[in-house]
Order: structure tokens, then sequence, then C-alpha cells
């Protein structure tokens, strides 16, 4: 049983595997239309024109226009974009420092793996945008702030995955047979644990990408999270809410597109869960 | 290919016959291959009598089980000529008439009792359940569950019937369920019981109580077992007849003494072989060297053949028929063919 | 149950800490940047604001034993934040619960249906639906909803909230698109995590012992299969309580429900930090409380534990 072999499995998996395709198409297309809108779009995200408020989609412009007369599909492309990293980068530091925690806690246990779980539990037990918005209150506004909140919600998710995935894989043989060789915790860790915990913690990843995008979504909508003239998905949904009555498509299609990106995002996970699936019960047995 | 259909339980006619399986047949899919698991077996069993099956895990045993009970798994698919209990045709019945003939009909002992109750509920529910369905059956209503539950848990020789009732499955040990799990099955007042491997996992001392319950329900109730396991000595303990099984085919069947006193088929031997050496208590047992066939390999005659010390070229030309030996015994063994 | 508290203590002492760390003094934020330094000082000395953080937490808590969670600086006429989470504390619980209820019937009919008709045509549009309302921002659904149900076929309000103090019934009505709204994503969730459990108690050795009884399917179903499912269930409902009040706060704001949320995001507009810690807290003690409510529910479900 070498470790490393989980992530080779995954991607033969993933080759085959059409959930994860499906999820994979619409990432790898959502990601195209990013790199590729300054070429695409005949407009810019910020190219007002008087003349065309709020017109309906046409083939102009397919999500139609916005209070500025701004094309909503370039828009929407710029936005995806904004909102994007900013939940990849909120993911990113709350998936690090959350996964560290939870291996050291999960492979040291006794009192040190006690407390913290308290403390991660607390963390747990906020509703997601109360400490977001706390976190926002302290730090201010900005895209900043919303990926750091994005991170701090999602710290506690890490943290107990890999905590228990670390006890349970500490057990294992080849983990033992580490530790009576002499090797430091840090490099059993590193070499011994985080490969064979490294897919579950990559599907939780991907789910939480989705939900970081709704996150920030929410808290640009309501005001508190990035702000405009920024592009975000959230701040956009902002605007269409406004005008919703009259024109509700801006609203509504920009909606669909968040809800596509996080569709992919989340096929991707179920895809790569569902090739995890045979691996973890075979690891496991 | 074709086998002389001879009912195991004598000349007497289809009538007198509880169980009548002739040709069944069971093909599993997995992984897009298609397994030929149980392979033309033939069982006929009278009221009251005992039909032990033996074979080793592996051979097709528990799967002809569940098919008697049509609950073969989901990706299974059952053949047969005849598949009948009490004259019921269980191939051509629709899903209702099969849920009415389970438990009334016919009802199962599984091997492993913990498995075979609701965690969640107790004891006293299920006895509850399988004694007011009876009684709706047979009265249509619901009569007086508790006294009823109460005197088969007696009859198990459980005492405290009581608290047994009260308790919930996880309470209670292995044994104790098993002895329960029997009263239950009891009573539905089956006409055929299939106990598949039901001592398996009992220590010797449980396993000897639920032997002599076996042969007092025998004796009281009339049903006809079929008790399959893989020990020899439970099996002669308990069976009128003996019918064995390698690797998905009837190899040998006849009256339990005889089997065991002269065995026909090389297999049936060695596995008594074996048995008697165990009961002697003989430090090197006799082995059967080799290991049965993959299901997925392909078979040209005898099964049997790479392993058997009495083995002839004629042996791997072509598929085997059933031969009669003796007054009701059976054995699939070119060595008594034209028997 | 004592955890339970120690948790709530140390989460009301975080937040306590985590604003009061808050740049910017709480006392130029309500009277204004041109305040004299003398009301400053007054104010300061008034709230105690200069004493020792310990201190001031220590009388904060005190205090909120007594239900005394301090007053509102921000609001005009100082209405006590007790009052103010109090009053608006019943709208979130009833919107929360309704969409608790929702989602909890939606996710029980879609996942025993998908796990029944596993394979078939039922299980394929259940499941396709499910993960499709996942990935749907509640707020963004809410407004949708209002569009077909509002403003399309006008059975429901699209704006505004009865309190269920004033009419009961009112308070059905005008609270079905907002708790709609946060249960779909949920039941999303749910209907997946039942179905996959159903599907895995189906092949349990004792749901062929009950076919080997006799009992009929749909017995077997409700009494075997969902009965030895619900803990699991019951469990997932409880790890989904911070994602659930997380939709309230901003369903609140889309529908204009006064519940506590929206009181939370007033208050932090206004840098009113006492109330937004006060609603901070009383958020975690509602997650607390149904933790412990779900814990309660397993054990009584759980035969080995009521043994």
């Amino acid at each position: 049983m070498t470790p490393g072999r989980a992530t080779g499995g995954m991607w033969y998996t993933f080759r085959t595997n059409r959930v994860a395709q499906a999820g994979g198409t619409i990432i790898v297309s959502t990601l195209m239309a990013i790199l590729l809108v300054r070429l695409l779009s005949p407009y810019g995200p910020n190219e007002k024109d008087y003349m065309s408020i709020l017109h309906m989609p046409s083939l102009a412009h397919p999500f139609g226009t916005d209070s500025f007369g701004q094309d909503v599909l370039t828009r929407v492309v710029y936005g995806a974009q904004v909102s994007l990293i900013i939940s990849f980068g909120g993911l990113i530091l709350g998936g690090l420092v959350g996964s560290v925690i939870g291996m050291a806690s999960g492979f040291w246990g006794g009192v040190l793996d006690a407390v913290t779980m308290r403390f991660i539990d607390l963390l747990y037990s906020f509703p997601t945008y109360v400490l977001a918005l706390c976190l926002m209150l302290l730090l201010g506004y900005g895209s900043r702030s919303v990926s750091l909140a994005i991170a701090l919600v999602y710290v506690p998710n890490f943290a107990r995955l890999a905590r228990s995935m670390t006890a349970a894989t500490r057990a294992e043989n080849y983990v033992t047979a580490a530790r009576l060789m002499g090797q430091s915790p840090t490099r059993i860790l590193l070499r011994e644990i985080l490969p064979n915990i490294a897919a579950p913690l990559l599907v939780q990843f991907s789910a939480g990408l989705g939900f970081g995008i709704i996150l920030e979504a929410g808290l640009s909508f309501i005001g508190l999270g990035v702000q405009p003239p920024t592009p975000s998905l959230g701040v956009m949904m902002a605007d269409g809410k406004d005008y919703f009555q009259k024109a509700p498509w801006v609203l509504t299609l920009t909606g669909v597109s968040v809800a596509w990106i996080i569709l992919g995002l989340n096929l991707l996970g179920d895809g790569l869960r569902d090739a995890l699936d045979p691996q973890l019960r075979r690891r496991l047995s | 290919m074709s086998n002389q259909t001879l009912s195991v339980a004598g000349s007497a006619g289809p009538a007198a016959n509880v169980l009548q399986v002739d040709g069944l047949d069971l093909f599993l899919d997995a992984k897009g291959r298609r397994l030929h698991v149980v392979r033309s077996v033939d069982l006929d069993l009278r009221a009251s009598e005992v039909l032990g099956l033996i074979g080793e895990s592996g051979s097709g045993k528990t799967l002809t089980g569940l098919s008697l009970l049509r609950l073969e798994p989901e990706h299974a698919e059952i053949t047969a000529r005849i598949l009948r209990i009490d004259g019921a045709n269980l191939l051509a019945a629709t899903r209702a008439e099969l849920r009415r003939l389970r438990g009334r009909k016919v009802a199962m002992i599984f091997q492993d009792p913990v498995g075979a109750f609701n965690p969640a509920k107790r004891i006293g529910w299920h006895a509850r359940q399988v004694i007011s369905l009876r009684s709706r059956r047979t009265h249509g209503r619901a009569t007086g569950w508790r006294a009823a539950a109460l005197e088969l848990l007696a009859e198990m020789d459980i005492p405290d019937g009581q608290r047994v009732l009260a308790s919930f499955p996880h309470q209670l040990s292995g044994g104790m369920l098993q002895r329960v799990l029997i009263a239950l099955v009891l009573a539905g007042e089956p006409q055929v019981i299939i106990a598949d491997e039901p001592t398996t996992n009992l220590d010797n001392i449980v396993e000897q109580q639920i032997l002599r319950l076996f042969r007092k329900m025998k004796r009281n109730h009339g049903a006809a077992f079929i008790f399959i396991t893989h020990d020899m000595t439970v099996a002669a303990a308990v069976s009128d007849r003996i019918a064995v099984m390698y690797a998905g085919e009837i190899v040998e069947t006849g009256p339990t003494r005889e089997v065991f006193e002269s065995p026909r088929h090389p297999y049936t031997a060695g596995l008594i072989r074996t048995a008697r050496a165990l009961q002697a208590g003989v430090r090197r047992l006799p082995e059967i060297a080799g290991e049965p066939p993959g299901l997925a390999t392909p078979r040209t005659g005898c099964a049997f053949a790479p392993r058997c010390p009495e083995r002839m070229s004629e042996c791997d030309m072509g598929p085997i028929a059933l031969a009669r030996v003796g007054a009701t015994g059976q054995v699939r063994c070119l060595l008594y063919r034209g028997g | 149950m004592i955890g339970s508290f120690a948790m709530l203590v140390v989460g009301a002492a975080v937040v306590f800490l985590l604003l009061h760390a808050i740049p910017g003094d709480a006392a130029i934020a309500a009277l204004g940047d041109s305040a004299s330094p003398d009301a400053i000082a007054a104010f300061r000395a008034q709230h105690h604001l200069n004493d020792p953080l310990a201190v001031q937490f220590w009388s904060w808590a005190q205090a909120a034993l007594t239900g005394d969670l301090g007053q509102s600086i921000s609001l005009a006429g100082g209405f006590s934040t007790a009052a103010l989470i109090g009053g608006s504390l019943p709208n979130t619980l009833f919107v929360g619960a309704y969409a608790l209820i929702l989602a909890i019937a939606i996710s029980l009919a879609g996942g025993s249906i998908a796990a029944s008709r596993h394979g078939r045509i039922e299980d394929v549009l259940a499941t396709s639906g499910a993960i499709v309302t996942i990935s749907l921002p509640d707020f963004w659904l809410g407004y949708v909803l209002v569009l077909v149900f509002s403003l399309g076929f006008g059975w429901f309000p699209a704006y505004g909230f009865t309190r269920p103090g004033d009419s009961l019934a009112g308070a059905f009505h005008s609270g079905f698109l907002p708790a709609l709204a946060i249960a779909v994503p949920m039941a999303g969730i749910l209907s997946r995590m039942l179905r996959a459990t159903l599907l895995e108690t189906f092949r349990r050795a004792y749901v062929v012992s009950a076919h080997a009884m006799g009992f009929g399917r749909f017995f077997i179903f409700w009494h075997y299969v969902l009965r030895n499912a619900l803990i699991p269930y019951v469990t997932a409902i409880g790890l989904q309580a911070r994602y659930l009040l997380g939709g309230v706060v901003v369903i609140e704001r889309v529908f204009g429900v006064p519940g506590v949320g929206s009181v939370m995001v007033d208050a932090a507009f206004a840098r009113d930090y006492g109330v937004v810690q006060g609603c901070a807290v009383v958020f975690l003690l509602i997650v607390i409380a149904t933790n412990l409510l779900v814990d309660t529910i397993c054990g009584l479900l759980d035969p080995r534990r009521t043994a």
C-alpha cells in the first residue's frame, strides 16, 4: 500500500467518470471565458452606454444591459473572475490552516486534540454569515476581507475532516512502521499521511469553492462584502435587485451564471468523491 | 445435458412432495460477466423430512436456499423447469403471492441471527408482527399475540420469556437470538424451513441445544427442512437424507446412513474422511488437494476432476449426468455410470 | 450539557474580544466626528469604555445572565439591546423552523423516492434536481420565487412579514417564500444524504430477513429501512444548522423579515457593536440549542442508548 496511489487512482477515475467530466467541462469553459473575455467581448466591464439602459436580452446583449447600459454578460464574466479569485483565496487559506490544525490534532491526540477540537466546534457553531459579518466589521469591507471571512468559515470543515482522517490513517501499519523507524513527525505527516488524506480534502475544497462564491455573493449582496465598482457577482446581484421588478433579467441571469459555476464545482466534487469511494473502501477493509 | 429426474424422496408422486425443484439454475451478473452459480439443481422434499445440503463456501448452497424463497439478490436470474412449494409455482408467482407464501409456506433461518432482527425494535415487536401476520392470514384478525409468543419461547427452552420479549436484539446473545428466530419462524407454521448454517456462528454447547430443538421441531410440527451446512457431522445429526453440492452442482444424494457409511462420489468420500479424522482427534487431517474451480472459469466435464484421485481421461470430456445408485441415491460420477 | 454551556461562554468571550478589537472609537461612531472631547469622554465613562477588557466582559456577562444585554448605542431612544433582539427573535425562529420543516418534508420524500426507485427515472430526476438545488444561492432563489409566485401568480406577498404574534395564518402565508428559499438548497443536501443512507440500509441482512418473514414492502421500508436510516439523517440535519441560520440572515434582508439577522445587519452598518455582539451570541445560542436537541433525539432513537 503505497501512499500517493490514492491520487494516481483519482486521475484515472476522473478520465472515466462522467460526472466529474461534466463538472470539469463546465469549470474549464468558465475559466476559458474568463481568460478570453477581453478578446471575445466587444464591451468593457465598466463601459457605460446611456443609450441602452436596461435593455432586455438580445443578440447584441445576450444577457441584456443594466441600469448604466453596461453589458451584463461581459460583467458576469469579469465578476466571475473576481468571485472565483476571492473564493479560491479564502478556501486555500482556510483549507491550509484547517488541515494543519486537524492533522496536528489527529496525530498527537490527547489534551491538545480535545481542546483544539472544542474551539473548532465553537467556530463551526456560528452561522456562516454571522461569522463572516463579525469578521467584516473587524477588518473592514472589501475583497480581501471577504476572502478571509470565507477562510474562517471553512477552517472548521477542513479541521474536522483532516483530524478524523489523520486519526484513522495513523493507525495504519505503514505509519507505525515509519514511527518505529524514527522518522520525525513532520516527515510522517507530510510523506505518509498527507498523500492519503489529500483526496477527501480536495473534495471538500471543491464543494467549499462553490459555497465560498455564495458567501461572497451574499455578503456583497447585503452591502457588507465587496464594494462597487469592483464587479463581483454579488455586487452585480445587489445592483440587479434594485430594479428587479422592472428588469428582472439582470439579477436572474447573474444568479443563473452563479448557479452554473457552482454546479460545475459540485459535479466535479461529486465525481472526485465517487472516484474516492472504492479506494476508501479498499483502504478501510 | 439432461438429468434423469428422479425424485430424491423416492418414487412417490409429486403430490407427496412439499418441495419440488427441478433443474434450478441461478446466474449472477457481476461486472458485465454472467456467472453460472447454481447449475441444474434438483431437490425434492417430503413432509417431516430433513434434507442436509452439504457444501463448502462458494458451492452455491446459500444461493440455492435463497432461491427457494425467491430472495435471490438483485442482479441474479433464476430459471428452473419446476420450482414449487406445496404445489405453488414460485417462478410464476407475483410479488404479492410471494409475500403470502413467505413465512407461511416457506421460511428461512439465517446464519447470522443478529442480522435477522430489526436493531431498532424489541423482540416483542418482532413476535407481535409475525404472529399477527399469521393470525390475520388464518383467522382474519390479530389475536392475543403475547400468550402465543411466550408459549413459543418456552417451547424453545428460552427461560424468562417476558424479559426476552422486552429486550432489544443487541442485548441478547447469539445463541439466544437464534432460538428466538427459530421460535418466530415456527410461529408462521411453515411447511418448508430452510436453515442456512444456523449453528455455524455458535459455540458447541449452544449448537447441541439448537440441534436438539431442530429434532423437536421435526417431531412436533411436521415441518420439512433443508439444513444447509458445511459441517458433515452436524448434517448427520439431524438429516434423513443428504445432498452434497460442489461448484454449483449436486454431486451425490442419498439416505444419511448410506452416504456416510458408503460414500460414492470421491468428493463426498474425501469430506467424510476429514470429518471422521476430526472426530477422532487426529492431528494431521487428510486434505483434498487443490481448490474448487472459480465461478468464472469455463468448465467441460466434471468440476471435481482436477482434484479427484479416481480421475479418468473421460472425466473431462463432457457434462456428467446423475446416475441412480442404491435404492434412492444418486451420484454424478462416471465411476457409477450405467448404475 | 456543561460542555455546551462552556462553549457558549467561550463563544461570547471570543465575540466580545473580536468586536472590541475593532479600530475606531465607539464613542465617535455614536456621537459623530464633530463631537466635543468632553462629550466623548462622558460617553466613554457612561459606557465603561475605559475599563480593562476583562472587566468590561465580566460586567457584560453578569448583566447578560439577567437578560440585560446593554443598550443599543446607535438607535434613537436607546432601545435596550435585549428588547431589540427579544422582539425580533420570534420571527427568526419562526422562519428558521418553517424552513427546517419544509426541508425535512421535501428531503424525506425526495430521498425515499430516489432510493426506492434506484436507477430508474424517478431516481435520476430526484438526484439531478438535488444537485442543481444545492448549487443555487438561497437569496437569489428567493427573488426567483418572488418573480414567479408573487409578481407572477400573486399567491404570496413579495415583501414584508406578518409576525406570528399578530396572525399565525398571516405568518405562515408571508413566511412561505422566504422559508422555501432557505429550505430548497438544504433539502437538496439532505435528500442526497438520505438516499445514500437508505441505499446502504437496503442491503442489510435484516431487510432480507424481513422479506423472508413475509412482511410487505412498504412495511419493511417504513419500519426497517427508514427507521434505521433516521439517526444518520437527524445527525446530518444538526450539521446543517450553521448553514440554515446563515441563510436566514440574508433571506431576512431579501424579504424584509424583521428578525435577528436584520437587526444584526442594520447594527453592523451603524457600527453598533454591542448589538452585533448580542445578536452573534444569540445565534450561537440557537445553534448550540439545536445541537443539543439533535443529540437528544438521536439518543432517543438509538436503542443502544435507551437500554
